[in-house]
């Protein structure tokens, strides 16, 4: 932004910045600065220094263990870590079913949950779409069938984000088959993931990096305590989770970061002629065009967060930071390529390690680094379809619009 | 301005699709030995050496339709591009090797691309240096597609008076380093060293200055290939994504009833008309000066609606076309590599600018 924060939000930033400096593992951020993925216990080692300095779930109220930071300090925290390469954090506990629990569950629910939430010791997936249920969520088919003290759930979600490192996931299920709207007979319930029955399996995705899954549930028995609220309101409290999760909807730090890195990689490459590609006038102005959309963006995010009541605030514009974070996020992940010219079409995730030094002296332009831009250009594409795709988004922003 | 095609040709190309959606093993070891025997290989042969000599039209046309099929991309790293540079030789090896295509025996590689990160490349830093027996090969080589399998490589070397050779090269000779990668969008490929690789003096199949324009000559004819291949892909996403649509269930209808990916859909469509017309033109120009030309504009149109179509094809086919289980993110990665690959948009504009 070339406008600046009030006193008090840049004295913050500044601190976040020192604070995520002083603290990220080194091993971790050369990861991330690598864009290599990060290892589970990566995450997991990250959110307890975090939590071990306060930072575990800063945006909760004070009475559950948080800061109760406002959405645009949340915002600031989220775009720190970023640029500084630190583990994204995993949203489903944190963000997404912690409120959920906070205002629909029951007293012993906060109490065992919201704890190892914070410490990640429990680590949510999310489990909202299924097969025949993606932009149209409500028709949803997972059933879960009352038999004593238990549900007993049958179905298969999909798109199941690191599912394969979660140890609960939250789901919404259909408990009133013959309810007059699909909406009214959905349920929402938090699963252990080692009860007997669930099967996570991965999905083969082109860019070839193990993210997304499925998971089946077979007669998975699910005491009826791990419901949240009432039966067959579930709808309601997921339509109130879509509401958390979207301070930094539009991932403006990570954005940032890559954004450096591709600027970076196209001092070092070579262009249509001796010199630099970062010389080159189609790709300066296309650089440039990307600078002034991420800069509109960074405002419209924070003009956003901070007016005065921001859960009041029409979810129109955080439709419209979902859309433009999106494609923003695809157009400079297309830049990289961009960047990479030809040998874009070599997967150097496959070299063997110590033939890297070797190989990469013959191309003193490239670094090691760069091999993930075309996983990352493809996992991007991913952007503008989850999470209410932007044919969905642009549904909303009309309906609120004309009502 | 239409393709001009006998019927005997387009009842081959029939034939070709039929093989291409009975058999779907896309491995270099299962396909070219299969669309050998069909003759797709004699079409880059001219008559003369036992090929067939196929035109602007025919070419144009089997490569929409192995384009479709995910088939095209060794067709021409390994039958085509090389053979045309067989044709610019006079060597009784290069006639030898030409009637060898004719008959189906494969494969040659080409290694012609340099790490130098742009394509098409200016520069051959590789050099072949004349000793007693014959010559020394020294430089590295990238982006070789079928290096790793290729018994021949075609490798393009800068000579001491500044010409750039041609010289055929054993794939297991010693001081020949090849480093197997993971392409993507490519079926297999490689990055090879030449460490003073000794060749003998006939292992030089042509020679030329660069000023003569023979290289720019090859990346029009690469472009045209590639153009061809783009469109017979665009067919597919298209067709594939309407048939998603229409069987895709969403809010209780089908997604083809929704009027905003209608109006998607006939994008893509007006977007390959387009390339198609630019690709057909450049199948139809005759001489060497309007088919560079029509080349590059052709090449231009299938990098920019092959991107757009690839796009909208993920896009409309939600969380399912970022699998492998289907075919559009394959085709769309496949659409990604010719859009880099003989001149990107923004080299072609500098072209056409100068």
């Amino acid at each position: 932004m070339l406008c600046s924060l009030d006193a008090e939000h840049s004295r913050f930033r500044e601190e976040i910045r020192t604070f995520v400096s002083k603290h990220l593992p080194d091993d971790i951020r050369r990861r991330g600065e690598r864009g290599d993925p990060w290892k589970r216990d990566d995450y997991v080692r990250w959110q307890q220094i975090l939590h071990a300095h306060g930072f575990g779930a800063p945006a909760w109220p004070v009475e559950y263990g948080g800061k109760g930071w406002s959405p645009l300090k949340k915002f600031l925290f989220d775009t720190e870590c970023a640029l500084q390469n630190a583990p994204r954090e995993i949203p489903f506990g944190v963000n997404m079913v912690a409120p959920v629990i906070m205002k629909y569950g029951t007293e012993e629910q906060k109490k065992y949950y919201l704890p190892r939430i914070q410490t990640l010791e429990h680590w949510w997936a999310q489990g909202y779409s299924e097969p025949s249920a993606g932009s149209d969520l409500a028709s949803l088919r997972t059933s879960a069938v009352r038999d004593g003290d238990h549900y007993v759930i049958n179905g298969q979600k999909v798109w199941t984000t690191l599912a394969h490192f979660a140890t609960h996931i939250f789901c919404l299920v259909r408990t009133d088959p013959n309810a007059a709207r699909p909406q009214a007979g959905i349920s929402f319930v938090l699963i252990d993931m080692s009860t007997p029955g669930i099967t996570v399996r991965p999905i083969h995705t082109i860019d070839d990096e193990h993210e997304l899954n499925e998971v089946w549930f077979d007669n998975v028995r699910v005491p009826v305590g791990n419901r949240i609220g009432e039966e067959n309101k579930g709808w309601t409290y997921a339509k109130y989770l879509l509401q958390h999760e979207r301070a930094d909807i539009a991932r403006v730090g990570r954005a940032r970061a890559l954004l450096s890195r591709v600027k970076a990689a196209s001092e070092r490459y070579p262009g249509y002629d001796e010199r630099p590609y970062s010389s080159n006038g189609s790709f300066r102005r296309r650089l440039e065009r990307v600078e002034i959309k991420l800069n509109a963006l960074e405002v419209m995010n924070i003009q956003l967060l901070s007016s005065r009541d921001v859960a009041s605030t029409n979810p129109m514009y955080f439709s419209i930071l979902k859309i433009v974070g999106s494609e923003l996020h695809q157009e400079i992940s297309e830049l990289a390529l961009q960047v990479l010219g030809a040998s874009q079409i070599e997967d150097l995730r496959g070299l063997p390690q110590e033939r890297e030094s070797d190989f990469y002296a013959e191309r003193p332009f490239q670094n090691p680094a760069d091999k993930t831009f075309m996983p990352i250009y493809l996992n991007n594409l991913k952007t503008t379809i989850y999470g209410g795709s932007t044919e969905i988004q642009k549904n909303i922003i009309f309906k609120m619009l004309t009502s | 301005m239409h393709l001009e095609l006998s019927d005997e040709f387009r009842s081959f190309t029939d034939s070709v699709s039929r093989y291409l959606s009975d058999h779907t093993d896309r491995s270099i070891a299962s396909l070219l030995p299969g669309l050998a025997n069909l003759g797709i290989f004699q079409l880059a042969v001219p008559e003369s050496v036992g090929g067939i000599g196929a035109g602007g039209s025919e070419i144009m046309t089997i490569m929409r339709v192995l384009g479709r099929s995910v088939a095209a991309e060794p067709i021409i790293n390994h039958v085509f591009l090389p053979a045309w540079l067989l044709c610019q030789s006079q060597s009784q090896r290069a006639r030898g090797l030409l009637a060898e295509i004719a008959q189906g025996q494969i494969p040659l590689a080409l290694a012609h691309d340099e790490p130098n990160g742009r394509h098409p490349i200016r520069k051959i830093a590789t050099t072949a240096v004349p000793d007693a027996t014959g010559y020394r090969l020294c430089g590295s080589k990238c982006c070789v597609i079928g290096g790793d399998i290729a018994q021949l490589l075609l490798v393009s070397a800068t000579l001491e008076n500044g010409d750039i050779g041609i010289f055929l090269v054993d794939g297991g000779i010693p001081g020949l380093v090849v480093i197997p990668l993971r392409p993507h969008g490519h079926s297999a490929m490689a990055h090879v060293r030449l460490d003073s690789v000794a060749v003998p003096p006939d292992s030089l199949l042509l020679r030329a200055a660069p000023s003569t324009g023979f290289f720019l000559r090859f990346d029009d004819h690469a472009r045209f290939l590639l153009a061809a291949e783009a469109i017979g892909i665009m067919d597919k996403l298209i067709d594939s994504t309407i048939e998603h649509l229409q069987t895709r269930v969403q809010f209780g209808r089908p997604l083809s009833q929704f009027q905003a990916l209608q109006h998607r859909i006939v994008d893509m469509v007006v977007q390959r008309s387009r390339a198609e017309a630019l690709a057909i033109q450049a199948a139809l120009c005759a001489s060497e000066e309007t088919f560079s030309r029509a080349s590059l504009y052709a090449k231009y149109y299938a990098n920019e609606a092959g991107k757009f179509i690839g796009r909208q094809a993920i896009q409309l086919h939600g969380g399912m076309g970022l699998t492998k289980e289907l075919e559009v993110g394959r085709l769309y990665k496949r659409l990604l590599a010719i859009s880099c690959l003989y001149g990107d948009s923004d080299y072609i504009l500098d072209v056409l600018v100068s």
